[in-house]
C-alpha cells in the first residue's frame, strides 16, 4: 500500500502572504495619506502604531499555518511551521515590495510618505527638540538604501520573522487536532 | 527545531542591537536598513552608544532579547517546570495585553512611558514567544 502524500502547503502560504501584503500596504499607506491630509494622527495613529510594528508583518506566518492545519484537519510538527512561515513571508515581502511600485504609479513615494506621517505625529505629540528629531529622520531616510537591495533586505527580514510566527501559529493551532490533549 | 529558533533569535538580537557597542565591520547602517519595515526606528526611542543608535526601538529590542533569553534558558528550566500548553497561551496573551495597554495609554496621553519601561515590557513578550514554541515542541516530542 502506498503511503498517503500530505497536501502541499505552498499554495496556501503564497496566497496568504500575497493577500496580506496587498491589504497591509493599502491599509498602512492609505491611513497615512488620510492622516496627513486631515492633519491629525487619529485612529490611523493607533492602527499604524500598534500594527505596523510587526503586526502586519507577522500575520502571514500565523494565518497560513492556521489555514493549512484547518485544511488538512490534523496536527503537524511544530518545525514544519517554520517552512510554512518562511514561504508565506517570502510571498509577503515580494508582493509588499511590488505594491510600492504600484503606489509610485499614483505619485506616492511610500518611504517619504511614512517620514512625513511620523513628522506629523511628532508635531502632535509636543515633543521637545522637535526640529532635531525631524532632521534626524530626514537624514536617516536619505542614508537608507533603496531599490532592489532594499527590497531584498525586506524579503529576508520578513521571511525570518515569519519563520517565528509560523512556528508560533503551528504551536497554537495544532493543539485542536492533537489526539491527546496537551 | 530548537537550533533553528536559537539561530533566528540570536540573529534578531544581534542585528537589532545595531552593533552600537562593537561595530568593527560598520554594520550599523546595514542593520538599520534591515529592520526599517519592522520598526519606526525613532532615535529618541532607542538606546545609543558611541554615536550610534540601535536598529530598532527599545520595545522591539526587548522582544528580540526576550526571545533569545528564552531560547537560552528554557531548555534548562524545562526539567524543573513541566511544560503546560495553556500556561504558555496565558503567558503570551497577558504580556501582549500589557504592551498594548502601555502603548495605548502613552498614545492617549494618560501616561508617558520610557525607554526602560518599553524594553522591560518587551522582554517578557519575547520570552513568552520562545516559551510557547518550545512548550509545543517538547510536548510533541514527549508523545513520540
Amino acid at each position: 500500500m502506498e503511503p498517503v502524500q500530505e497536501k502541499s502547503f505552498i499554495n496556501i502560504s503564497v496566497i496568504t502572504g500575497a493577500v496580506i501584503a496587498v491589504v497591509s500596504s493599502i491599509t498602512i499607506y492609505g491611513l497615512a495619506l488620510m492622516s496627513i491630509s486631515s492633519g491629525s494622527p487619529g485612529v490611523a495613529g493607533l492602527v499604524i502604531g500598534c500594527f505596523l510594528c510587526c503586526g502586519f508583518v507577522i500575520l502571514p506566518g500565523l494565518l497560513s499555518s492556521r489555514l493549512y492545519i484547518y485544511d488538512i484537519q490534523k496536527s503537524i510538527e511544530v518545525g514544519k511551521g517554520a517552512l510554512i512561515g518562511a514561504v508565506s513571508g517570502l510571498a509577503f515581502g515580494v508582493v509588499f515590495g511590488f505594491m510600492d511600485v504600484i503606489w509610485k504609479l499614483f505619485d506616492v513615494d511610500t518611504a517619504s510618505l511614512m517620514v512625513e506621517y511620523y513628522i506629523m505625529v511628532m508635531q502632535n505629540l509636543d515633543m521637545p527638540e522637535l526640529n532635531d528629531a525631524i532632521d534626524q529622520m530626514r537624514d536617516a531616510q536619505e542614508q537608507a538604501s533603496s531599490g532592489i537591495g532594499s527590497i531584498l533586505m525586506n524579503i529576508v527580514i520578513v521571511s525570518v520573522i515569519n519563520v517565528v510566527s509560523g512556528l508560533s501559529g503551528t504551536a497554537i493551532f495544532s493543539k485542536k487536532f492533537e489526539k491527546n490533549e496537551f | 527545531m530548537q537550533g533553528l529558533l536559537f539561530v533566528i533569535a540570536a540573529f534578531l538580537f544581534i542585528f537589532s542591537s545595531g552593533f552600537i557597542f562593537f561595530d568593527p565591520l560598520n554594520w550599523n547602517s546595514f542593520a538599520h536598513d534591515l529592520f526599517k519595515t519592522l520598526c519606526h526606528q525613532f532615535h529618541w526611542r532607542t538606546y545609543a552608544a558611541n554615536d550610534l543608535y540601535m536598529a530598532t526601538c527599545t520595545r522591539c529590542f526587548g522582544i528580540y532579547s526576550g526571545m533569545f533569553i528564552g531560547c537560552l534558558s528554557i531548555p534548562f528550566i524545562r526539567k524543573k517546570i513541566k511544560p503546560v500548553f495553556i500556561n504558555a497561551i496565558i503567558f503570551i496573551v497577558s504580556t501582549l495585553a500589557f504592551n498594548f495597554i502601555d502603548f495605548t495609554g502613552n498614545f492617549l496621553g494618560l501616561w508617558t512611558n520610557t525607554l526602560h519601561s518599553r524594553m522591560m515590557l518587551g522582554i517578557p513578550f519575547g520570552f513568552s514567544i520562545s516559551y510557547l514554541i518550545l512548550t509545543a515542541y517538547y510536548i510533541q516530542t514527549q508523545k513520540k
